[in-house]
């Protein structure tokens, strides 16, 4: 493998492994109110957040890389506070991954909240269990399978990520290649064998990443149906 | 003492609920399926509104449900499955605060007959050992006022009638008030003191159980059941079975021993009891009762008998044909045979 593919592997990895465990950071409060909010907003909210899914990568990767550029308020201030730019930076494909991702970590959270919340929550209200100890003792470790499969889901997804990446970070080596672009440089210069030796790496992470997911959804599915 | 005022739109009907009971240890809820028993006891237990909830002279209609010194354990509650039997049981022990009873896990456990299940995995337990198991958890809140909503639907009648024989030893021994709601009035007759009759989300009556009990024969509603209260159950080797002898009475009856509870009470079905005007001969059975006859009152198509057995009532459903061929009338004495309780059908 070339020198430069593997650099490209290792910032991918950092990428997936930054962004899923921010989302995790982000998605579980969220999530967890999200799940109890019963509001007429409740829709749009939800909608809001499943947007990424249906949205083409480079529509959301041509409004953040007008969101990041030094005549928008927000790149400004981004500048006044950190001296750098966000766009065609590592820090600018990490904040439009969790954009991108942001779906594929909240909805087996979602989906983890709202049955620990209608059967195994209600049990301990009427138990008389305080909300911070039910939330401590009870739904964080019944949720460890949904946070398993929404961190290994977010993994993955940002793994295959090209379009926002290209639209924000550009093809520079080191800080903004990643697997997708450099496996499209490949592509382009007609370098097949590279090509074709990264594309295995890709497959081979991509498939483990999937084997962990359905691991951990085998032990929701198991869990459910023993309690059933 | 509680005292509840609570109206509130159900589905199909209106909850409208204005009650006090002065002084109750077991108050039975008894009504129809969808009667809004269950509601009831949520809005007691704080999880839907009420407009007024006062017990033991103390307003808790404004505190959140883990402040109100009550532990609710709901119909159909799980267990957790992230903990065993014994993590569950510790579970409401540990997190549970403002504990006024003083139970403790290891009197809990003995008293259900849980330690051989404590290092279990929830998933692998039976329904009837669940129950036990969830029962346990509730009583280890520590709380002095437990609600119970159909808590023990999935046990086989035995382990039922020693599961509320449970209750009331608690009761007595510990001071804990039970609110159970059933649907049976088998399972209430046998341990409540206070009844309370619902319908359609209204109180039809409430009062002391076997009053409440008989209101419900009489309005057709139920088949009439007897309870049979008796003391010194003595082993008879020979035959294997327990010879009860009657409260306040020198008469008894033989029963296998797995309906000898720790209450010293017998429910007994009108259709297990057959009566005759002049003593059965050639009985096989022993079980046979001298009473007085009481009152009969013509049910539809059948005879409910209300017979007096040294103080004891016993009701004995007949068809239209028996009670006009056996030319009984009240104040007359009676040979009541009890069936089924030397067997177990």
């Amino acid at each position: 493998m070339l020198a430069s593919d593997v650099t490209a592997l290792w910032l991918t990895i950092k990428l997936a492994f930054i962004t899923a465990a921010i989302l995790l950071i982000i998605c579980i409060p969220l999530a967890w109110q999200l799940a109890s909010f019963k509001g007429k907003l409740k829709p749009i909210l939800e909608a809001l957040i499943a947007m990424p899914l249906v949205l083409p990568p480079t529509l959301m990767g041509f409004y953040l890389l007008v969101l990041f550029s030094p005549t928008h308020a927000f790149g400004q201030f981004w500048f006044w506070l950190t001296g750098t730019q966000l766009a065609f930076s590592f820090q600018g494909v990490v904040i439009g991954s969790l954009f991108y991702s942001l779906p594929f970590v909240m909805q087996p959270l979602l989906a983890g909240f709202k049955q620990i919340n209608t059967t195994y929550n209600q049990a301990a209200i009427a138990l008389g269990i305080s909300p911070f100890k039910r939330f401590m003792y009870l739904t964080l470790p019944l949720l460890k399978p949904s946070i398993g499969s929404a961190f290994a889901l977010g993994f993955a997804h940002t793994l295959g990520e090209f379009g926002l990446v290209l639209m924000i970070g550009g093809n520079i080596q080191g800080e903004t290649q990643v697997v997708s672009i450099a496996l499209y440089d490949h592509v382009e210069s007609l370098n097949y064998g590279a090509a074709h030796q990264l594309s295995l790496v890709l497959l081979a992470i991509s498939f483990a990443c999937l084997v962990l997911l359905f691991k951990f959804n085998k032990t929701v599915i198991n869990g459910a149906a023993n309690r059933a | 003492m509680l005292k509840i005022q609570c109206h509130q739109r159900l589905d199909d009907f209106e909850l409208h609920v204005d009650l006090a009971i002065n002084q109750f240890d077991i108050l039975g809820v008894f009504g129809p399926s969808g009667s809004g028993k269950s509601s009831l006891l949520q809005a007691i237990a704080g999880l839907t509104t009420a407009q007024n909830v006062c017990i033991n002279n103390h307003n808790i209609t404004h505190l959140k449900p883990d402040k109100r010194l009550l532990t609710l354990q709901l119909q159909s509650c799980p267990l957790f499955p992230h903990l065993n039997v014994m993590g569950n049981l510790l579970f409401t022990h540990k997190h549970c605060k403002n504990k006024s009873n003083n139970l403790t896990p290891d009197q809990v456990i003995d008293l259900l007959a849980l330690n051989p299940l404590l290092n279990r995995d929830v998933s692998g337990l039976s329904g009837g050992e669940r129950q036990r198991v969830i029962f346990a958890r509730t009583l280890l809140s520590g709380q002095s006022v437990i609600l119970l909503d159909e808590p023990f639907s999935a046990l086989d009648w035995s382990t039922r009638f020693t599961m509320l024989g449970a209750v009331q030893q608690l009761n007595k021994s510990h001071g804990i008030k039970f609110i159970i709601v059933s649907h049976s009035l088998k399972e209430l007759l046998y341990c409540s003191d206070t009844l309370l009759h619902i319908a359609k989300g209204n109180v039809l009556q409430c009062g002391a159980t076997q009053e409440v009990v008989q209101s419900i024969y009489t309005n057709k509603s139920q088949t009439p059941l007897s309870i049979l209260s008796y003391s010194k159950p003595e082993f008879n080797e020979a035959f294997g079975l327990y010879q009860l002898t009657l409260s306040n009475s020198q008469q008894h009856l033989y029963a296998v021993p797995s309906l000898v509870k720790q209450n010293h009470k017998l429910i007994i079905e009108s259709s297990q009891i057959t009566y005759s005007k002049v003593k059965p001969i050639n009985e096989s059975s022993a079980n046979v009762l001298i009473g007085m006859l009481e009152n009969a009152q013509q049910l539809d198509e059948k005879w409910l008998l209300t017979v007096n057995v040294d103080t004891q009532l016993l009701y004995c459903a007949v068809s239209k044909r028996q009670w006009q061929q056996s030319a009984v009338s009240p104040g007359e004495q009676i040979y009541l045979t009890i069936n089924n309780l030397e067997t177990l059908n």
